[in-house]
């Protein structure tokens, strides 16, 4: 629900741009389940959809930690965006990640709201509290304005330009690698796409779990 | 009660006058009222009880701890945890005093070093605040000897592997060493009043007593030990050491096992008749979380201990197994002991080392609110312990039942 929201504040926020046409993705794993926190960007293949793109200015993103977790799981930013991490919790967070795409260490207060650095590369960024070990999340930094997270439903809804031709590719924390149906092109306006995977996820955590209280024991 | 009164008067001072954004203090005190016991007098009293409530010891400020912490870096951190007892006599002092460093070095294994004095990750059974059970209100015989004789006193150092960031595996690996002094008594209960069963944790420089049993009495072999334990005492000099593996699949299973070896020298004897004890031995444990709620929690311990060039040598053993439920008002476990010692050697035959014995514990325990929470225990254990028959009057087979009523309040 989470993600479908912020896919909707997403949208609110580039609904300015009036970019015209909605595609919708229906993604599932390989078990015919949906798949929550993929992420489905969408590359420029058209002269008029890579202007805009390279024009458009990356929108900061927001993870907070709430009741010692990350929420959302994941999020994703346009390369050169920043990430800002509000603590809502009564304890000390110490957020860091050792990714190569961009490696960084806050220590964020209880009730306070610390920025990472600037987002210079795209990848995935693994997140992680060195306080409580079990907090983790991912930011996606992507390369394009059009993307957005899968919700509980396994459904992504982007806006783009009309009569605009794309690449899109799905990226998910649990995938071993990359299948040749994790990506593919269309022309908008498109009908919906749906994607199944073809093998099995990576065993993870990625739902917030149910904690253990004494899980730092 | 002034070690009691100090501590209450220290957390007030804490609370209110520091602001410091670092500092964490928590405390939690509780009564007991002992409704049912029987008329063995506890070890603690000088008895060969192994339960800590007598008929004369029905009401007890069970525990008493003020537990401080703070940030002195990002990556360093400290902690300590003060108790107040007062049985058999009023004491107050630090059980646990430790400084943590945790780097971010690598984005496949995570490191943790942490020195001073604290408990071991034996088991799964005292994980709540100052070391104490959210299950039962009497810890298993092995936490309840781990409590009043085993802390590391040194540096320890801890690797992790999470699985997730080993291609997401579900299987996370840890291993720890560490090197320490100041556990050169640990056995010396085990040896003569056998296994207990209670939730007292011996303090720094406390003493802990047990029965004056005639085999370390005037004129015997073993005079030279005092019927009574200082934990905590450096006597030989020399490191010991423990190390464990810890193999967690995702929150469901936990499994660790250590080795245990204080390496002491057993020909050692110090002042006040404390003798260094060579005590060696294996811990295994087992956490499996049904669900939320329910969990399984096992503990299984093998070793033996020696003291003095031959004159004693015990092998001892315990498991228990115990099935808890939590949520947030109800708390309920039901716990089984199983426990013994062995005499093993042959020097001294009149110091007869052999014992054995079980436990059935059920509690209850209800959370008014955050802050206070009641509850009720039943005890039921039954032991044989060769040593009670030095005493004339006195059986070495002894059942005992203990139900308790008790109060806790937590800051």
């Amino acid at each position: 629900m989470q993600s479908l929201c912020r896919s909707v504040i997403f949208l609110l926020c580039f609904s300015q741009h009036s970019w015209g046409a909605l595609v919708t993705f229906q993604l599932k794993d390989n078990q015919g389940d949906p798949l929550p926190h993929a992420i489905i960007s969408l590359f420029p293949l058209t002269e008029g959809a890579i202007q805009l793109a390279a024009n458009s200015t990356p929108q900061s993103a927001t993870l907070s930690q709430s009741n010692k977790q990350f929420t959302p799981h994941v999020v994703a930013v346009k390369k050169g965006a920043t990430v800002t991490f509000p603590n809502q919790d009564s304890i000390k967070h110490q957020v860091y990640s050792l990714s190569e795409a961009q490696p960084f260490d806050l220590t964020i207060e209880a009730g306070e709201t610390e920025t990472g650095p600037t987002m210079s590369a795209t990848g995935a960024i693994h997140i992680g509290c060195n306080i409580h070990d079990w907090m983790q999340a991912y930011v996606y930094v992507t390369d394009t304005p059009w993307f957005a997270v899968s919700d509980s439903n396994g459904a992504v809804t982007i806006e783009v330009p009309e009569n605009e031709q794309f690449r899109w590719q799905l990226w998910h924390a649990r995938l071993s690698q990359q299948e040749p149906v994790h990506q593919g092109e269309l022309l908008t306006p498109s009908a919906p796409v749906s994607v199944q995977l073809q093998t099995a996820l990576l065993p993870g955590y990625d739902e917030a779990s149910d904690l253990d209280d004494f899980d730092d024991y | 009660m002034k070690s009691v009164a100090f501590l209450i008067t220290l957390a007030i001072t804490l609370s209110t006058s520091v602001q410091a954004e670092s500092l964490k203090v928590r405390g939690l005190i509780q009564g007991s009222l002992a409704l049912s016991v029987d008329d063995e007098l506890s070890f603690t009293e000088g008895g060969t009880g192994i339960l800590r409530y007598d008929a004369d010891n029905k009401l007890q400020l069970s525990q008493a701890l003020l537990e401080l912490s703070g940030d002195l870096t990002d990556y360093v951190s400290w902690h300590s945890v003060l108790n107040a007892t007062h049985s058999p006599s009023s004491h107050a002092g630090l059980t646990q005093l430790s400084i943590k460093y945790k780097p971010i070095w690598s984005s496949k294994y995570r490191w943790q070093f942490k020195a001073g004095m604290f408990y071991p990750e034996f088991g799964f059974e005292n994980p709540d605040i100052g070391w104490l059970s959210p299950y039962t209100y009497t810890n298993s015989a092995i936490s309840s000897w781990i409590g009043e004789e085993v802390r590391t006193l040194g540096g320890e150092f801890k690797v992790t592997r999470p699985g997730r960031f080993h291609n997401r595996s579900p299987h996370t690996f840890a291993f720890s060493g560490a090197v320490y002094k100041g556990n050169d008594p640990a056995g010396t209960l085990l040896a003569w009043r056998g296994w207990g069963l209670h939730d007292k944790q011996s303090i720094v420089n406390e003493r802990v007593f047990f029965a004056d049993y005639p085999s370390i009495g005037e004129g015997q072999a073993l005079a030279p030990q005092a019927n009574w334990v200082e934990p905590y005492r450096e006597i030989d000099g020399r490191w010991g050491y423990q190390m464990g593996l810890h193999w967690d699949y995702q929150k469901t299973s936990r499994l660790r096992y250590h080795y245990f070896n204080n390496n002491a020298d057993e020909t050692v004897l110090a002042r006040g008749g404390q003798y260094a004890w060579h005590t060696i031995f294996h811990s295994l444990s087992w956490q499996y979380r049904f669900d939320r709620n329910w969990r399984l929690i096992m503990h299984g311990m093998h070793g033996r201990t020696a003291m003095g060039p031959g004159a004693v040598l015990v092998g001892f053993n315990s498991w228990y197994a115990m099935i808890a439920y939590r949520d947030k008002q109800h708390n309920f476990a039901l716990r089984f002991d199983d426990f013994n010692t062995i005499d093993k050697d042959t020097l001294i035959p009149e110091d007869n080392n052999n014992g054995h014995g079980w436990g059935l514990t059920a509690a209850y325990r209800y959370n008014l609110d955050e802050h206070w929470q009641i509850g009720t225990e039943l005890l039921l254990t039954e032991t044989w312990q060769a040593s009670r028959q030095q005493f004339t009057d006195t059986d070495a087979k002894l059942s005992q039942q203990q139900l308790l009523a008790v109060v806790q309040f937590r800051f």
